[in-house]
């Protein structure tokens, strides 16, 4: 029976290493001529395949210096400086990683992810609910607020000569009263009765002439000059001595100074406001000014 | 946190190639520190034996794995992509020498390649060494890169076809071809003036 050689030189290596040429079976032997010229050939090749497995038994032990290791991993610090790049290339990694078996991977880092937004948002709420209810206690408590200072001489300006402001004053007598000096209110009393009784009259005209200016108000600065002359007639018809009248010319002048002070005061305190308010008092001076 | 980190001296060469590209420091250092001996010895046997070019080399090549990870064919294995680009690196060598070829003949001198003929057997290993390194650098670049990969750097036939594109059989020939000619030009290491029969059992 006929065998058929299935030696390729790699096989004619082991059989070198294995066994000399006279150890060789015959058919061994002619698949060897068959690739080499001789006998001597083979030996020789045998010969050097044995020193290279001594050789490779004791193979040189070679380290690189470490100035060739650090020089290394600087370059590669070095090129790893843009890190934004980076790390969008190690989100891509990340999520979608090469090999199928390491998609848990992400799956786990985003469900991690996830449980701790849900968390952190249930913790952060159950604070927040606790903080707004605090404060809902705090602003029940709190009381009203005091009544503002320039109110009164708002009030004392429109009740003592304005017919057109809409605006409801307190009776100013109290007011002029509570800010006159102590030595002088004997006189001022005696004084101000007749101004008191005019005034009196101009607030009951200046009502009627509120009504009408509100249906009319181009006549607003008529019915104001005829008001006018009417305290001018009411003055004239005052019984008190003319010292008494002068004293109480006094006063108003004082008053209307104060009231021109603060008003001026009150403006600058107004001029963050809107602008129909600016208005408004400016209108009021006016009518005021054409009252008196 | 071992469940999300492995410890990189335990991960396989492609994966640790694959942290390196996301820009992993250490794996780099363990992808060095894992081939630094081989590649080092690889290149000082395919360059003359010089050491210090050797080291060029080795730091060359890391050098452009770092600078460039990307250029990694992450469908080869990692060994076999090295050794290609460490072999590629050599041949570009020996074409430069090949300019100088003055460079050639003072390097040869430099190493001491002249060994007295010894008996077979008894010849030292360091002198043999040295005979079978000058005799490889008379050869073709490739011939003398499989020779050494295959009997100096251990490599399988697999493994050596992977990293020059061929197939097993091409680097077989090529290897009986090369053991052919170097055993016809070291006739000094003729085993059998002393030749003593091989304690191995017969079949």
């Amino acid at each position: 029976m006929e065998r058929t050689e299935r030696y390729d030189p790699e096989d004619l290596e082991q059989l070198m290493l294995e066994r000399s040429f006279d150890e060789l079976l015959e058919e061994e032997r002619a698949f060897a001529l068959r690739h080499l010229e001789s006998r001597a050939e083979y030996e020789r090749m045998r010969g050097l395949l044995r020193h290279l497995q001594q050789s490779a038994g004791s193979p040189p032990v070679m380290e690189a210096d470490p100035g060739v290791r650090e020089h290394v991993l600087e370059a590669f610090r070095a090129q790893q400086k843009p890190q934004w790049r980076i790390w969008l290339n190690s989100v891509g990694g990340s999520l979608f990683p090469q090999r199928p078996a390491l998609y848990w991977r992400p799956a786990l880092a985003l469900g991690t992810l996830a449980v701790l937004t849900v968390t952190a948002l249930m913790t952060y709420q159950a604070f927040e609910g606790k903080g707004n209810k605090q404060l809902a206690e705090v602003k029940v408590v709190q009381p009203a607020p005091p009544a503002p200072v320039q109110t009164p001489d708002r009030n004392e300006v429109a009740g003592t000569d304005d017919a057109a402001t809409t605006v409801v004053a307190p009776p100013a007598a109290t007011d002029e009263g509570a800010r006159m000096p102590a030595t002088h209110q004997p006189e001022e009393a005696e004084a101000a009765a007749p101004v008191q009784a005019a005034r009196s009259e101009v607030t009951a005209e200046s009502k009627a002439l509120q009504e009408t200016a509100a249906q009319d108000a181009p006549a607003a600065t008529g019915i104001a000059s005829a008001a006018t002359d009417e305290r001018t007639t009411t003055r004239k018809a005052e019984p008190a001595s003319a010292n008494s009248v002068d004293l109480a010319e006094d006063r108003n002048k004082e008053a209307e100074e104060t009231i021109s002070l603060k008003r001026s005061a009150y403006a600058e305190q107004s001029a963050d406001k809107p602008n129909g308010t600016a208005y408004a008092e400016d209108d009021l001076l006016g009518l005021l000014q054409a009252a008196w | 946190m071992g469940l999300f980190r492995n410890d990189p001296k335990e991960l396989s060469d492609e994966r640790l190639m694959e942290l390196v590209v996301r820009g992993d420091e250490r794996a780099f250092a363990v992808l060095y520190d894992r081939y630094q001996r081989k590649l080092l010895s690889y290149f000082h046997r395919m360059l003359w034996q010089d050491r210090e070019r050797a080291q060029d080399f080795l730091q060359d090549l890391f050098t452009k794995i770092a600078q460039r990870p990307q250029s990694y064919d992450a469908a080869r294995p990692f060994s076999t992509w090295l050794y290609s680009v460490a072999n590629n690196m050599c041949k570009n060598e020996y074409r430069r020498m090949a300019t100088r070829k003055e460079a050639v003949p003072e390097l040869r001198a430099m190493n001491g390649h002249a060994v007295e003929p010894a008996g077979g057997t008894e010849l030292d290993r360091r002198q043999f060494a040295s005979r079978l390194e000058a005799e490889l650098d008379k050869l073709d670049p490739d011939q003398k890169a499989t020779f050494v990969m295959r009997h100096q750097e251990d490599m399988a036939i697999k493994e050596i076809a992977a990293v020059f594109g061929i197939s097993e059989g091409t680097v077989k020939s090529r290897l009986f071809y090369t053991l052919k000619k170097l055993a016809a030009s070291l006739p000094e290491f003729d085993p059998r003036p002393t030749q003593a029969t091989p304690a191995t059992g017969t079949r």
